[in-house]
This record gives structure tokens, sequence and C-alpha cells, in this order.
């Protein structure tokens, strides 16, 4: 049975609202298999069995009023225990974690009483964000969400158990949400209760471990004092969150296959199963010995050294720093020789046509490496070609080459990594048309005349980008919303062929009031500054005898330097992309133009800029998110709900 | 330029043919059994490029271009190196045409149609008689689901468009397609592969020719979509569910098996629920 159900919280109506199932899908599919069965009859009320079973679990207090429902407890650790399929026993412990509360009330008060206690596995909406959010090449960005973060620290990279300790006592102590999902995800991986588990906790450790769960870990004091004092904890809670990326891996369908392709993620699977497997078949038999003694041992205490040393044999998989590639590294050697050397100006002897030749042969290569083959165009040696392109080339041989080998190298190499970083894509129609519709009510123009419109620059030389980019403020002035044209650009009068031409001006907006610090340091650190700022010179001095690159930017996303950039579909700016783009509409769009869209608040009627609150509609009979003005929402928030 | 080629029949200054090396011994069998006249084979006619001398000196100065390998100091321009001339006659690879203008790009603009949640619930289900079952088979992503040890094959998805015309002519695309989980999982594969190879390999291709709404009443939730990134081109510019095999759980309704999506929260779903109801 579906219900649609929403819940309340302090703060009022919350995102989280679900079509919840009523019958959980473990419990459909047990009532489905055992259908035809003597157990038919055991899974709902009024607990009907005929025959007799085993008796595991006997309730502690002596006036049982509910006989049919101890034993159909016991029928379902029975068939836990005996059930063939592992998909049902699967279903059958999950089955009794759902009415331990139950067990636990019959316990103390001998009576039954339903508790229908239908918990979703809040672990299960951080699932989409793995992929995004977890696995390499992320980039973390200034909101740092603590669970994912939690969780990027049990990947398979080096040093990733130093300081967990302390993320983790920090995380739960400022944050609910944090500490129910650790909780949980210690939980199941404890019980056993994912797909991949071979070895899932029996009743007896189940039972005793949902009282330390329930009694005791939920208790946040409790839990960081726990955390805290036990030397080894950081280490369960480090597997625990690694089996829950195995998991969630697992689930989110093919990314499994793909990582254990790209990065050879089923050795790292294979060791957290096993070892994860290992604890809880120790856990099965404490369980065993232990389920009715009055004074029990430490059994996490008694799991932990067993994660201890699978620690020891950490996988790793993922690179923690970017990896440099050889033509960089080259680059970077090159350009250390000729800095000893004292030569700055590295590009002096290529001509603006020889960039442009290469450039456009590059653009053309599938496999942008073979630039390399066209080298002896520029008559260098053939050898050289050779070592660069099965990259032999080091730094041996520098010496044996002529600066202007040397030089072009360098030319070569810099338009290689340009290659890399730079990408101009194609976007869809729906995105396109109202791009077009947005820069013609901007500019106040037809359709057909937004062609020069989006045309906008970058500088080949120093990657600089010369869009006016909109950003995320409350300050309007600073957001560029209102900004047309491009940035740091010069106009040079004087180029060869006559016309005038875009040159960047990067360099002669940079400030020099700070240039006499380098004075005050030490020599070394003086000479290091003042071969820095010959460096720059001489870059700056190439930027400025560069025309720019034109790009158009209508229906294009332009990838530069590591930014995706494109043309806001409601103010036409150019944006940087990030997940907020699409809060506000079903096209991508900068999200920065929409905080400041006037509504009609609908206590004043007035066009403003509104806030969207949750109301009550009397017309309608529900609760809605209704736009209220900065005053109203001042006057009518504290007084909840807000009646319309 | 003329013909080089001509017809025995046609030219009589061509030399006799001989016990030639280039009839197979099959073909001159089959030839006995003809009529000279009525035989048309074609041949070279080895005196017919000595017409002008001039002509020759040229295909030779042609031929001799062709096979120099000069330095760029030496050469007029660039377009002298014949391999360099052959790449740049070619258009950039798509990505990396930076001169390109939006008017270029616009013939082969992509369309990216939207598939709404209530749309697409309608084909995660078995097929019908009329309908096709995932081009999978057995290998159906419905088949896998956490949930349920016995999964089905899904119904074959339809885009809008191709839904529109199904619905008109009642003909079903000529090749057979992905189910919904199977093109939600084929995207996803796409997504990570795309991110683990880096801007290299990036080809600026779309990997999804649907997208979904987010943050819409009765629709998706932002956070459960894959999403463009910031820092690498991924082959996303819109939302597209990901999925997530426990997020669906089957259900028996009139006899069809149906998969619903009950780990796929409704964004805002106060706007559409009664009060106290």
């Amino acid at each position: 049975m579906l219900v649609k159900v929403f819940i309340f919280y302090p703060r009022g109506l919350q995102s989280q609202v679900a079509t919840v199932d009523l019958y959980p899908w473990y419990k459909n599919n047990l009532i489905d298999y055992f259908s035809d069965t003597v157990y038919r009859n055991c899974f709902e009320p009024p607990w009907f069995f005929l025959g007799s079973v085993d008796t595991v679990w006997q309730p502690k207090c002596n006036t049982i009023k509910s006989p049919e429902y101890v034993k159909a407890v016991n029928v379902w650790i029975y068939l836990s225990n005996h059930v063939e399929s592992a998909f049902i026993r699967r279903c059958l412990l999950m089955f009794i974690d759902m009415h331990m509360l139950n067990i636990k009330t019959l316990d103390a008060t001998g009576l039954f009483t339903s508790n229908n206690i239908i918990s979703s596995d809040i672990t299960d909406d951080v699932i989409p964000n793995i992929v995004m959010d977890v696995l390499p090449p992320y980039k973390h960005g200034k909101e740092k969400n603590k669970i994912l973060h939690a969780l990027s620290k049990a990947l398979p990279q080096r040093c990733q158990i130093r300081n967990l300790k302390e993320i983790i006592i920090t995380y739960v102590s400022e944050d609910d949400h944090f500490f129910n999902f650790l909780l949980q995800v210690m939980k199941n991986s404890l019980l056993g209760t994912y797909q991949h588990c071979s070895v899932r906790l029996n009743f007896k450790g189940r039972y005793i471990l949902w009282d330390s769960f329930e009694n005791q870990l939920t208790s946040k004091p409790f839990f960081c004092k726990w955390f805290r004092n036990g030397s080894d904890h950081q280490v369960l809670i480090f597997f625990c969150l690694k089996e829950y990326l195995i998991h969630a891996t697992r689930e989110a369908a093919p990314v499994s296959d793909v990582i254990d392709k790209k990065y050879g993620w089923g050795k790292f699977e294979k060791q957290v199963c096993l070892f994860m497997n290992r604890i809880r078949s120790r856990l099965n038999v404490i369980a065993d010995r232990e389920f009715n003694f009055f004074v029990r041992s430490d059994w996490i205490a008694n799991i932990e050294t067993i994660l201890i040393n699978a620690a020891k044999q950490h996988i790793k998989l993922f690179r923690t720093t970017p990896q440099v590639t050889y033509y960089s590294k080259i680059h970077q050697l090159i350009m250390k020789h000729f800095t000893l050397k004292n030569v700055f100006k590295v590009y002096d002897i290529i001509q603006p046509e020889v960039t442009h030749l290469i450039w456009n042969v590059i653009q053309r290569l599938y496999k942008a490496e073979n630039i390399f083959k066209m080298m002896p165009v520029f008559d260098l040696p053939v050898e050289t070609m050779n070592g660069l392109l099965q990259q032999t080339f080091t730094q041996e041989h520098f010496e044996q080459q002529t600066p202007k080998t040397l030089k072009y190298i360098l030319e070569f190499i810099r338009l290689l990594e340009l290659r890399k970083k730079i990408g101009l894509y194609v976007m869809p129609v729906h995105i396109f048309e109202q791009q077009i519709d947005a820069i013609s009510k901007k500019e106040s123009c037809k359709r057909e005349e937004c062609t020069h419109f989006g045309i906008n620059y970058l500088c080949f030389i120093c990657n600089d980008i010369k869009m006016f980019i909109m950003k995320e403020t409350n300050i309007s002035r600073h957001s560029n919303c209102l900004a047309k044209g491009s940035l740091r650009i010069v106009v040079n009068n004087q180029a060869t062929h006559g016309n005038l031409e875009y040159i960047c001006g990067r360099r002669t907006e940079r400030h020099q009031r700070h240039g006499k610090r380098k004075w005050r340091d030490n020599e070394a650190v003086a000479q290091r500054k003042l071969i820095k700022e010959k460096q720059r010179d001489a870059i700056s001095h190439r930027c400025i005898s560069t025309p720019l690159k034109e790009v158009d930017m209508i229906g294009h996303f332009l990838s530069f330097s590591n930014k995706m950039m494109f043309l806001c579909t409601k103010c036409g700016n150019a944006c940087t992309i990030n997940k907020k783009c699409f809060l506000y509409d079903n096209v991508i769009s900068c999200s920065m133009c929409m905080h400041h869209q006037k509504k009609m608040c609908e206590k004043c009627c007035t066009l403003t800029t509104c806030n969207s609150i949750l109301v009550l509609d009397t017309k309608l009979a529900r609760f809605r998110k209704g736009n209220l003005c900065v005053a109203c929402t001042g006057i009518h928030a504290s007084a909840q709900p807000i009646i319309l | 330029m003329e013909p080089t080629w001509t017809t025995m029949n046609n030219r009589k200054s061509c030399r006799d043919r001989v016990g030639s090396e280039d009839i197979p011994a099959v073909v001159q069998e089959l030839l006995k059994d003809l009529p000279s006249e009525t035989q048309t084979i074609l041949r070279v006619d080895d005196n017919y490029p000595f017409d002008s001398n001039d002509k020759k000196e040229a295909e030779e100065q042609f031929l001799n271009n062709k096979n120099t390998n000069k330095l760029l100091q030496d050469s007029k321009n660039c377009y002298d190196y014949i391999f360099l001339r052959q790449l740049l006659k070619k258009s950039p690879l798509d990505s990396v045409y930076t001169n390109r203008k939006f008017s270029d790009a616009n013939k082969n603009r992509p369309v990216v149609e939207v598939s709404h949640r209530s749309y697409e619930e309608e084909f995660l289900r078995e097929p019908k008689q009329n309908e096709r079952p995932c081009v999978k088979g057995d290998n159906c992503e419905g088949l896998f689901i956490s949930t349920t040890d016995k999964g089905f094959v899904l119904r074959e998805y339809l885009l809008p468009s191709q839904y529109k015309t199904f619905l008109q002519t009642n003909t079903l695309p000529s090749c057979p397609q992905l189910c919904l989980l199977c093109r939600r999982a084929a995207v996803t594969r796409m997504y990570v592969n795309y991110r683990a190879d880096g801007d290299a390999c990036s080809n600026g291709a779309i990997i999804s020719d649907i997208r979904n709404y987010v943050a819409v009443t009765g629709e998706y939730c932002l956070d459960q979509c894959l999403l463009p990134t910031g820092h690498q081109y991924v082959g996303l510019y819109d939302p597209v569910v990901h999925h997530v095999r426990k997020h669906l759980v089957a259900k028996r309704i009139s006899g069809i098996r149906y998969y619903k999506q009950v780990g796929y929260r409704y964004p805002d779903a106060g706007k559409s629920l009664h009060f106290l109801s």
C-alpha cells in the first residue's frame, strides 16, 4: 500500500517528503515468497502459526500476553537461518530489525503493542552524490558537505585516516544529520544489511546491538566520549564508511564496473568485504556465546583488532595530487634551463605565424601529441622529435640542443597544453533558443540582430578570460549583472597590417605599489622574486604583442582553464556552472539574476523581491510555498502557520 | 582532363589483343563463344598521353612537388607540405573549433527532449502486446533491481516525439531501443567515464537525449540527478535522473509488473498535498 506522507519538523515542512510504502519492500517479498507455505500468516497479525519451532528468543517478562507473536518471532529467526535464498534471508533479518522495538517492548511489558515503524534509510539519499561529489576527480568547493567530506576520507587514497577522529567528533557535535547518518552507516555495517554482505549478523547479535545503538550511541555526548576515549574506534568508522562507499557504487548500477576498469576498484571492494564479513562472523560467535550473559565483553573492541590489521594493508587507488604530465615536466625543466642562463624571453624567435600554423594543425589532430611530428617543418632535429613522441627526451638532452630547438619545443608544449584545456561545445536547441531570447531582451534588439552580442575574448598567452562573469554576492554592484562588453582589453593601433587589434591588457593594469617589498627580503629571496618578475615581464611582453582569441558564446559552452562558462538563459550574462544553476528554472541559468526577480507579495500585493515562505492556503486547504515581501515576512513569520 | 580509357571497337589505333596477361583464362574461354563485333572490353591506350610534352612536364613537376621535403624557409607557403595541406583542409575537431560562430552550428544543434516523471513511470513496466521489450534482453537493468529477486525485462523506452508517432501511426522505431533504466544506467556509465578520462578525451558529444525537470512539483529532486560539473565537460547540460537500484520497488497492478520509483523524492511536495490528508 502506497501512501503519500509528509513530515513535520520544528522548522516547518521539509523537502524529505516522499511516497512511503507502508509495506516495506522486504515485507512484500516475504509475504509473496511464503504465500503457499505454512508460514504465510506469520508476517501479519494475528501472527498465526500452527507448527512448533525452536525458541531462541524467550521474553524476559514472566507474564506473556502475546504468545503468538513470540512464536512468530521465533519462526522468523528459524527461517533466517534456514531459508536457501540469500535474498529472503536478508529480507527476514530486515523484517526482524523493523520489529525490534516491538520485541523489546514485549520483553519489558509482556504485552504486544504494535509500533509500526517504517524507517527509511537516510543513507540512501547520499548515493547519487557519491558519483558527483566523492569519487575523483571531484574538486571541493567552498560549500563543504560534511557527509560527503567524511565519505571522501574513506576513499582508497593515501593519508586518509589522518585527522579522521577530529573531523568526526567536530562534525558529530555540529550536525545532527551527520550524526544520524554515521550511526546508520555503522548499524548497516555491523548488522550486515547491505546486499553485498555474505555474512550477516544473527538475531542474537542484532538483539544486543540494538540496545547499544538505541540506548547509548544515540546520545551525542555519549558517542563523543566513547569515540574520543577509544583509540581504535576511528578504524571501525573508517571501514564502515568504506563499506558504505562500496554499497553506494554498487547500487548506482554501472559505476562500480566503470571504476573497477579505470582504477581497479574491485581490489578495494574485495578487501573491505572480506574484513567486514570477518568482523560480522566474529560478532556472531560472540553473540552466540554471550547472549544470555549479564555482563558482556566489549564487542567493538574485539572486532577492532581485525580492522587494525586490515588498515595496515590500506589500498591506494586514487592520487591525492594531480598528475604532472611528461610534457608539462619538460616545459618546466626547459624554463628552468633558460632561467639558469638568465634568458627570460624564451618566445622571442617564435613568430605569430608559426604559432598560428601550429595551433591550426593541433586543432585538427585527434591525438594532440602528434603535433611533434611537425617539428621537421621548422628544421628541428628528427631525433628530438622522436624523443618527444616516445617520451624519452629528458633533461640530459638539453645541452645537445640549440636554443632555437628548445624554444620551439616550449612553444609546441604550450600549445599542446592549451589544446587540452580549451573546449567549445555546441549547446542543444532549447538552451540556444533561450539564450537568444535573453540577449534580445537585454539588448532590446530583434532575435536576428543578436549575432555580435555573444562575442568575447580569451588571451591564449596568459590564459586570461575577458568576460564579465556573474558572481554570487549580495552587493549588486559587484555581481557583474549590469556589465557589458569585455574587461582588461587594450586596443593596439600600431598593428603591422594597419588595422586595429584587441590585445590583452592584464599586465598593464597590474598594480606596482608593492613592488619594492622584494628589497626588504634577503638576497636569495630577492633574487628569486626578481627572476619571477622578469618571467612575468616576458609573458606580458608577448601578451601585448599577440591579438586576443575571439569566441562566440551564443549557443556554446566554453571550457577554459578548468572553468565552464556559458551565457545565462535568463539574463544573457556570462556565468560559470554550479548546482544552483537548476534551482530556479528548468533550463540552465546563472541563478543570480533570479534572486532579485520581482514577484507579487501575497499579503500586501506589492511587486517586489519576495521570500518563499510556507503558508496555509485557506482556499486550497493545503500548505504551499507563498511569496511574501520582506516587510510581510517580518510581520507574519513569527505567527506560524501564516494563513492566506 | 580527358579520359585515358577507351573501348577496343571505337579506336583502331590501339594495339591488337594478343594472348593477354590481363584477361583471365576463364574470360578468354567465354569470349570465344561470342562474335568479336559484340565484344567490348576496356583497355589502356598506351599512346594516348604522348600528345604534348608540356603536359608531361607539368605532370612530372606536380609529382615531384608532392615528394619534396622542403624546409619551411625555402617554401613559399606552408601548403607546400602536402600532409599539412591535407590536414588543414579538414575542419577542426568539434570541441576545439574556437572560430565557430553560433550560426555555423545551428544546422547540427542537438535536440534534447523533456521526459516528465509521470511519462517515465509509464515505461517502468513489462511490455504489453504491441510493445517491445528492452533491447538488452537478459542484461536489462530491470533484472538487477536490489529490492526484489524477481526482476523483469522492462518495456522499450520511446522518446516523447517517438511516442507521439507511435500513438498516431502505431509504428515503433525501426531499431529496438533500451528501456528507461538501461538508458539511465548507460548515461551514468558515460558520465563516470567522461569524468575519469579528463578533458583530454572530451569530444563534445552529449550523452543523453532526454532531460528531466527538477525542483518542480511532481518531478525529481536536484540532488538525485546527474548534473554538469563546474570544472570539466561531462556531456550533459541538463539534469538527468541518476539510476539507483535501491530506489525502485516492484509492484503488480492488474497482473502487470511495474517498478515504483519510491526512492526518488518529490521536490516541494507540500504544494500537491491537502492539509491534514
